[in-house]
């Protein structure tokens, strides 16, 4: 008698704990985090040369980079950010010339208080 | 930051921790200096392909509410002002979530979607969390320090604390 009882008790532990499993999975089902890609275009690019000291090139085709006499600009806005959990993000561009060696660059942050419109080397 | 070798074409840097520490921080642009050697397309090249961008890869949490924007559970005004600000653009750049029927345009049709479901509420899920490594401005010691932060959001009929 007292074997019967447990069982029963069990079967209707069970039975609760499936139906329960089952709503909360219908209640997540339509809220299981997705991913989506998207690309970022840069809001201003230009580069700067100590060569030419006061030219601006901010509309200019190409960002020309040469170890330190030509340093390439990048600038981002990050609005359509602020509500995204961030997976991923890969700053990517193109080196349209090559070569028929290795190139190597290096990126680093910089300060915001620049627009391509004014930005030379000497400021 | 980081430095990396190529032959030609695409070069990638990995940039999500300066994204994430810029973030944290309130900034809303990112600017970023190279050196080194190449001839990198700008953004007036003329190639819509090959300009600088930087990859996103977002993990969202889909809303079950239509119009829902923003995802904080109730469609209103904040939702009208991020379409608003996306109007009319193309996805991308216009913000995809805004693109309410996926067609690729952010439209009148989009904003029918948001007026049909407008000021509808939802509460949020029961509990989940988000997670993001952010890296933590030092003093100039070459050890960096990464940081976990977890957000829960727990919903008592569509109130919210984190």
């Amino acid at each position: 008698m007292e074997k019967k009882a447990i069982r029963n008790l069990s079967s209707t532990t069970i039975l609760i704990f499936l139906i329960m499993l089952t709503l909360v999975n219908n209640a997540f089902a339509s809220r299981i985090p997705d991913t989506h890609d998207f690309g970022l275009a840069a809001s201003d690019d230009t580069y700067t040369t100590i060569n030419n000291p006061s030219k601006t090139s901010g509309s200019e085709p190409l960002i020309y980079v040469s170890f330190n006499d030509w340093i390439g600009w990048l600038k981002f806005s990050l609005t359509p950010l602020m509500d995204t959990i961030l997976g991923d993000a890969k700053l990517c561009i193109y080196d349209w010339f090559g070569s028929m060696r290795f190139q190597e660059a290096s990126v680093y942050y910089a300060s915001d208080n620049w627009d391509e419109e004014t930005l030379c080397w000497n400021n | 930051m980081s430095t990396v070798q190529w032959f030609r074409g695409w070069v990638r840097f990995d940039v999500r921790n300066c994204i994430l520490d810029h973030l944290s921080r309130g900034e809303l642009s990112v600017s970023f200096v190279i050196t080194g050697g190449g001839w990198f397309n700008s953004k007036e090249c003329g190639d819509s392909a090959t300009v600088p961008r930087i990859d996103i890869q977002d993990i969202s949490i889909p809303p079950d509410l239509d119009g829902d924007i923003n995802g904080d559970g109730i469609v209103d005004v904040t939702d009208a002002a991020i379409m608003g600000a996306n109007w009319m653009q193309t996805v991308p750049p216009g913000y995809y979530k805004a693109d309410l029927n996926q067609d690729g345009i952010i439209d009148v049709e989009d904003a029918s979607i948001r007026g049909a479901h407008w000021q509808e509420t939802e509460p949020l899920p029961i509990a989940y969390s988000s997670g993001y490594t952010f890296t933590v401005p030092n003093d100039g010691d070459a050890e960096v320090t990464y940081l976990t932060i977890m957000r829960f959001y727990i919903s008592t009929s569509g109130t919210t604390g984190s």
